[in-house]
Parts: structure tokens; sequence; C-alpha cells
């Protein structure tokens, strides 16, 4: 259906060629993850199945791609837009019109489609989706997931052969995000389609698939079933075992310690099946000592909001009745689905907004008598988006900037700024533009330039969002080292496996409320939806002795005697 | 915070678009053609019970504030570029280049006038992006033959204004954040502190275009004999709505033409009892029908 032969991509902008010769063949109906890191070319190959690449983009073609039998260089865009549906990362920039139904009826109209057809198609794909109710609405009144479900009956209406997703959950929380893949799925089994999905977040969707293609620096290095990935990247890429799921990554750290694994499961009724039979008869260490404790209560608390409102210009509510300390050292992280508040708290903690009730009393001080910025120097606040974050021509400047701001003196400001840099590895980078940067340099430099300033306090809108599996494991561990020189981390995210490794005390908010706050353990242990793959893989074991709040691969092997 | 269209339970949400549309053209024209500031007022007044029905007072006037700054500068360089008239109101002299400036009734006048005229249009605008629906707007703009490609860049622009309003926000708070002092006060020192955000908004807006584009060439934008979507239904009750907004037009276009109420707003100030002027007076609640669209159409139609 699908085959690369001896194709090479370089974009008009670029000397190195983003794809090298690929040779690839995707038969009818299977569905393949497209894995690598950030810039490895996961999106260009999307682009060339649906002839964005070289159509869109233009750039040098070697080789060829051939969709259905048809060369994508000679087949127009839009007769590919016939059998290829392609869904971006961001929802809210690949919907065009501002009605559910225009929206869905936007390829067809394209086509020429009759009215009575288009209708008639237009019921059906949201059916599929499960998304009748939403037909008369306007998207800017839609959830993230709501949004992203439109765009893929938006492509769906078209009928087309192969469905292709670039990196559809990222900008979800858990559950729009299951939501998402299990349509995918349903569409594969029940439909036939092929789907071709690019997902860092490969932990939700490696049960699904049937292959999974590894991308490098623009080249395939495995090609294979799901199974065999793991255990190639497990026992040959030691450096990309932070990408391998923890189910599958327990297997073989179980495995090493003589616990052996007849072969790697991909889903948790499979681990279950696999592992507690083996398991269940082993000894377990004392492991109560082992469970995390809250930073000292006896500091101050840097943070302190006392029974704070605040309600949006639109009216709707932002947070509603909370109270919170957070002490210094602590590493908090704050999670809960779309628009339950998250955002606000660390607006007004950052004192961006003021509360319309309550107060916010960071570092001693009141937020309700300071301007925006008041707080500059002493909380850094980091945004979902790097981008919101490159105001300079240079990474130096950039690095810099806040300093310059704070009116620092030069020889602080240069000696602040050369150690950031080496903490961040942008050295090299130094004189480059910053908006230029790769995806991951981008995060890099904006934390960098948050971080330079040395502020007491830490907050973080969803900074990984976006990042590849080993970019995120590096940023958690700056966290980490920005911890031990005494700062504090407010982490706000959706991927609980990274919460559960890096993190001691979990904010569980729901619609603008504190609905769960403790250790960890206690909130994300026999959570439905916040808790990580282990924990829902080892409960049952707490009938065999085994503590019933395990969270990480490593909790589970220090557990064993 | 941008004003933006949000569907509200109101019957003049109801209104079918094609009136509201032939509403806003007949206001938009009579805004502009008309000298008299006095009937420049009526007709901002028959705008007021569609802000207060609709339900939008409060996003109406976050667009319509924005003629009080304004208002100065008009004053000022129509004052200045416009020192005709008999009535002397005062005389001010070793001003640069200009040196003297006299200020006349007329001239006041005059510039009451535009700036009146102002406040009508860019009422007229925010009442038309406040109550009509602007996909339905587009939908019907496409019905009309208009050109496709057109119509869909301005439904794009709207759709985006607010996204681009929210990330300009976020911009300005993480600029904040990291101690640059944004001036609050002084119009010169404002531009200059806020410059620093015309990059990376411009960026960002680059960005999401790109992806837009990319996300309309894969549904084959570029195909040709393409198909509307839209079911915008024209009853005869719509039809007549629409006719007597175009009917009110032409009568004032006809009033401009052959009599001087219209023109010279002194001329129309001391001659209030001309029947040209009652007329107008008269016609100028013709921009009131629409208001009554929603209820007949239910009645006739059902």
């Amino acid at each position: 259906m699908i085959q690369f032969k001896n194709f090479s991509f370089t974009y008009t902008s670029s000397s190195k060629p983003a794809l090298s010769n690929i040779n690839l063949r995707v038969d009818e109906g299977e569905y393949v993850l497209i894995t690598g890191s950030s810039g490895s070319g996961k999106s260009t190959i999307c682009r060339c199945i649906n002839g964005l690449v070289p159509h869109f983009y233009g750039g040098y073609v070697e080789g060829e791609v051939i969709v259905n039998g048809l060369d994508t260089s000679e087949t127009s865009t839009a007769e590919l837009s016939n059998m290829v549906g392609m869904v971006f990362q961001d929802p809210e920039n690949q919907i065009i019109r501002s009605n559910v139904e225009s929206e869905v009826a936007f390829a067809l109209e394209n086509k020429g489609v009759s009215i009575i057809d288009m209708r008639k198609r237009v019921e059906e794909a949201l059916d599929l989706l499960g998304i009748a109710h939403l037909k008369g609405r306007n998207v800017d009144t839609l959830s993230g997931g709501e949004k992203q479900k439109v765009a893929i009956a938006s492509v769906l209406v078209t009928q087309p052969d192969i469905l292709v997703l670039d990196e559809p959950t990222s900008e979800l929380d858990p559950r729009s995000a299951e939501d998402v893949l299990q349509i995918t799925k349903m569409l594969n089994n029940d439909l036939g389609l092929t789907v071709i999905i690019v997902e860092h977040r490969i932990d939700r969707v490696l049960q699904f698939v049937d292959r999974v293609i590894t991308l490098k620096e623009g080249s395939v290095i495995y090609d294979g079933d799901p199974r065999s990935w793991v255990s190639h990247i497990m026992n040959n890429t030691p450096d990309m075992m932070c990408t391998v799921p923890p189910l599958c990554r327990l297997g073989f750290l179980l495995d090493k310690k003589n616990i052996a694994m007849p072969h790697p499961p991909l889903n948790i009724k499979e681990a279950r099946e696999t592992y507690i039979p083996l398991l269940k008869t082993r000894r377990v260490n004392n492991y109560n000592d082992k469970k995390t404790q809250r930073a000292s209560s006896d500091d101050a608390p840097i943070v302190r909001l006392i029974n704070c409102y605040y309600k949006y210009p639109t009216g709707s509510i932002g947070v509603n009745g909370i109270n919170l300390d957070v002490h210094p050292g602590e590493f908090v992280s704050i999670i809960g689905r779309n628009a339950s508040g998250k955002t606000t708290l660390a607006r007004l903690i950052a004192g961006l907004i003021k509360p319309v009730k309550g107060r916010v009393i960071v570092n001693g001080k009141d937020t309700s008598y300071l301007k925006p910025g008041d707080l500059a120097g002493e909380v850094g606040v980091i945004f979902q988006d790097p981008n919101m974050h490159l105001f300079a021509d240079t990474v130096e400047e950039e690095v810099a900037f806040m300093m310059n701001n704070l009116n620092w003196p030069r020889e602080q400001i240069e000696e602040s700024l050369e150690s950031t840099m080496r903490l961040f590895n942008i050295e090299g980078l130094r004189n480059k533009y910053p908006r230029m940067l790769s995806a991951g340099e981008r995060q890099r430099v904006s934390i960098a330039s948050v971080l330079a300033a040395k502020p007491r306090l830490l907050v973080l809108d969803e900074p990984t969002r976006g990042l590849d599996s080993s970019l995120k494991y590096s940023l958690l561990n700056q966290l980490s080292k920005y911890r031990s020189e005494g700062g504090t981390v407010i982490l706000i995210s959706h991927d609980v496996e990274l919460i559960a490794e890096f993190s001691e005390r979990v904010v569980l908010m729901s619609d603008g409320v504190i609905i769960a706050d403790g250790s960890k353990h206690e909130v994300l242990s026999g959570s439905l939806y916040f808790s990580p793959q282990i924990n829902r893989l080892t409960r049952p074991l707490s009938r065999y002795g085994w503590r019933d709040d395990l969270l990480t691969v490593e909790e589970v092997l220090s557990s064993l005697s | 915070m941008m004003s933006i269209y949000q569907k509200k339970d109101t019957f003049i949400h109801d209104t079918h678009p094609a009136v509201l549309l032939s509403w806003f053209i007949s206001i938009l024209i009579v805004s502009l053609i008309v000298d008299n500031p006095l009937y420049l007022l009526v007709v901002f007044s028959t705008m007021i019970p569609y802000v207060l029905l609709g339900r939008i007072a409060k996003e109406w006037w976050v667009i319509v504030r924005y003629v009080i700054w304004l208002t100065p500068f008009v004053l000022l360089i129509n004052l200045m570029a416009n020192q005709s008239g008999v009535v002397v109101l005062l005389n001010i002299r070793g001003i640069p280049v200009l040196s003297t400036i006299r200020v006349t009734l007329e001239s006041l006048l005059f510039s009451f006038t535009m700036i009146l005229r102002l406040v009508c249009i860019i009422s007229s605008f925010a009442l038309l992006s406040l109550l009509v629906n602007p996909d339905a707007l587009f939908d019907l703009l496409l019905k009309l033959r208009l050109p496709r490609r057109s119509i869909l860049v301005a439904s794009i622009t709207m759709r985006f204004i607010p996204v681009l309003l929210k990330d300009a926000y976020t911009l300005k708070e993480s600029i904040q954040i990291r101690g640059y002092k944004l001036a609050s006060k002084g119009f010169i020192k404002k531009i200059k502190t806020h410059s620093i955000l015309i990059m990376p908004l411009l960026s960002s807006a680059i960005d999401r275009s790109i992806q837009i584009a990319e996300s309309m060439e894969a549904r084959g934008f570029s195909s040709k004999n393409k198909t509307i979507y839209a079911n915008i239904v024209f009853k005869p009750v719509d039809i007549s709505f629409i006719i007597s907004s175009f009917l009110f037009i032409i009568i004032v276009i006809w009033l401009k033409v052959r009599t001087t109420t219209l023109n010279n707003p002194l001329l129309s100030l001391s001659d209030h009892v001309s029947w040209s002027n009652t007329l107008i007076y008269v016609l100028s609640f013709f921009t009131l029908i629409p208001l009554l669209h929603p209820v007949i159409r239910k009645v006739m139609v059902d």
C-alpha cells in the first residue's frame, strides 16, 4: 500500500537530508508506530505519504514514494487526500472552520461532493467517532480531546484508506489521549484502515501496534514487531532504555535478577498474566522505610495559598477555594484533566494574576500588593510552549536576558551565564537564533534562561509536552540538580510515569479544587486514570504481601529480597 | 480581552444572517454618506436595542470604547485640516508651520460629526461580529458566490484573532516574570516597551499559518470544482426584510442627492422642521425593523 524506494529528502533550508535512503513497505491494514528522537525525520516521513513533501514544502527528492500505486511526487496532494487522511499534533492549528459540522464537511466541499452525500457522510463520520452530540457546537467551546476527535472525523469523512497521525495525543490529558488512541485502534480493527502514528508516549500506544519503525537522523534503524523492538532497545541501545514503557522495562530488569521472562508484555493484562505468577511467590523486603517522605514542614512555606478564589472575566471559575502550602526544597507535581485549574494555580503563584478572594503569599509577600513581574528573580515560570520564552537574537542574550532585567552586576551575569549554559549543554549554540533551534534545544534554552537568574521557586507548566523520552529525562535530571542546590519545583504535567519517578508530592485538581494532596504514593496509587503502569500491574500483588503503592520499576526491583 | 461571537439564547441571535448582514450594510452606508450629526446620533441610538436585547453590552463596549482613545486625534486633525466656516470661536497663534489655527463652529461641528460617524461604523462592526455566527456569515457569502479563497482567509483570520491574543497575553506574562518592565502609562513609552513582543508574536502567527495551510492542503483544498455544504434557506419573509434594508439605503441616497439636509450640519441644525428632515428621522427607525424578523419569521413559517 505504501512503499518508500531508496527515498531521500532534503529541505531547501537545510544542507543535511531530513530522510536518507529510506526503504519501507507498509501493507494494507497495518498499525505502524514511528518512533525516534526529536528531529529524526518522523514528521517528514508522514508528510511524504500524503504528498505535503515535496509539493507543499519543496526540497530535493531522490527515489520514490508509492501510495496505492501512485508516485507521490507526480500526484497532487488533492488527489492523495482521497487516499490519505492526516491528523496533526495541535488540534488548534488544524481546525479551519468555527463550527464542528462545517469543519467536518470541509474536505468534502473541496472534493465537490454533492450536498446530499455530504450530509450523509458528515453524520456517519460524527457517529463513527461518537461525537454526534458536538455537531452544532462552536469549536472554541470544545476540550482538547473533543477537538482532536473532530480533526479525526474531518479526515475520515473522505473515507481514506490510510490514516496518518503525527503526535495526536501530545496536547491531551491521559483520558482524552486514551479515547483518541482507542478510536484509532477501532478504525484499524473494524474498518481495516492502515494507521501510521508518530507518538512519543510509547507506553500509551505500544499495545495497539503491529509494527514499530525507529528513525535516527533520517534513517531507519529498526523495523519490526513491538516485542522485538523492546528486546532490541533493551539489548542494543541502553541509552534509549527510557523510551521503553515501564511494563516492558520491568521484564528485562527482572530477567537480569534471574526471574525469567518469556516475552515482553505490551499491556497491563498481559503483564499481569506474565508477572503476577512469577512475583507472588517471591519474598519481599521490608519496604516501608522506602516510602517517600514529604520535605520538612518545619521551614516556613515558600508558597501559601489561603482560601483562594479566581474567576476569569468570562465568568468561568479558575480556582475555587484552594488552600496549599509548598515548603522550600519540595518537588510538587500538579495533575488533573484539562481545564481543571492547574495553569490558573501556576499563574496565581507567579503573581501574574491576583485572587478575587483569599491570599497568595510567595516568599513572604502577598501577591495582591505586587505588580506582575515583581516576583521576577524569586519565582521562575516555564510555560508549555518554549517559543513563549524566546525574545532575544542569540541564545547567549536569551540566557542573560532576565539577569540584565534584574540589573545584576556584569561579572555575576557572566559567571551565571557560563555555568548555566554548561549545565544545559547549550554552549555550542550561544550565537544561534533561538527560534531556529530544534524543539529540545529550544526547551533547554527556555529553562536555562529562567534558571540562570537562580529563582528560589520554579513553576513549570507542562514543560515535557512534545519532547521525546530522552529529552524528558534529561530535563527532569536537570530539575533534580536544581533542587539539590536548594530550589523548589512545582511541576504541572499529564505525564504520570515521569511524575512517579521524579516527584515527591502530588496535588490532584478538578474543577478548580484540590481533591487530593499527598505523597506521590498516596495520590497516584489506586487511581483509575492517574496511576502509572507499574501501579496498575502490581496492585494485585498486595494480596501476597507486596506494597500496594509501588509506582516505578526501581521500586518493584528494590522490593524483591 | 477581545470580544468574539458567542451563541446566546436571545431572539436576536436567531435572526437570519442575511437580514443582519443587510442591516449592517445599511447602517454602514448611511453612516458614511450622512454628514448631519443629529441624524448620526439617531442612527447610533437605533443600535442600542440590538446591544441590550442581544445581551452583548459588555462585549460591545469592549470594542466601542476604543473610539474614546481616537477622539482627541480625530478632533485635533480635523480642527487643523478644516479651517473653513464663518463663526470663529478661537484663534490660536504662533503655532510652528501652521502659524495660526482658526477654530470655527463649522469645523468643530464637522469634527464632532466625524467622531459620531466613527462610533456608528465601529459599533455596527461590533454588532455584526457579536450577533452573527462567523461560519453562518461566511457560508452566506459563499452562497452569494463571492470568492471562496478570500472568504476563507477572512474566516480563518476571525478564528485566529482570539488565539493570537492569547499568545500575546502569554508572551506578556512570560516577559514580565523575567523582570522586563512593560510600561503601562505614556503612549510612546508603551509602544517602545511593548515592541519586544512583535517578533515572537509574528513568529508564532507564521508558525500557526503554516500549520493551517498544511492542514488545508492535506484535505484537498487545492482541488477544483468545489461544492458548498452550507444550507442557508431564504423564506419570503427573509427576503422582504432584506429588501426593506436596501430600500432604506436607496431613500437615504436619494435624499442625500436631492436635499441639503444630510449634507450641511449647520443648515440642518437650523432647519429641523423641513419635510426632508422629518422624513429622515422617521426613516431612521427602519433600522429597528430587523428586530421583528425572528418573531415574524416564526409566526409565518409555523
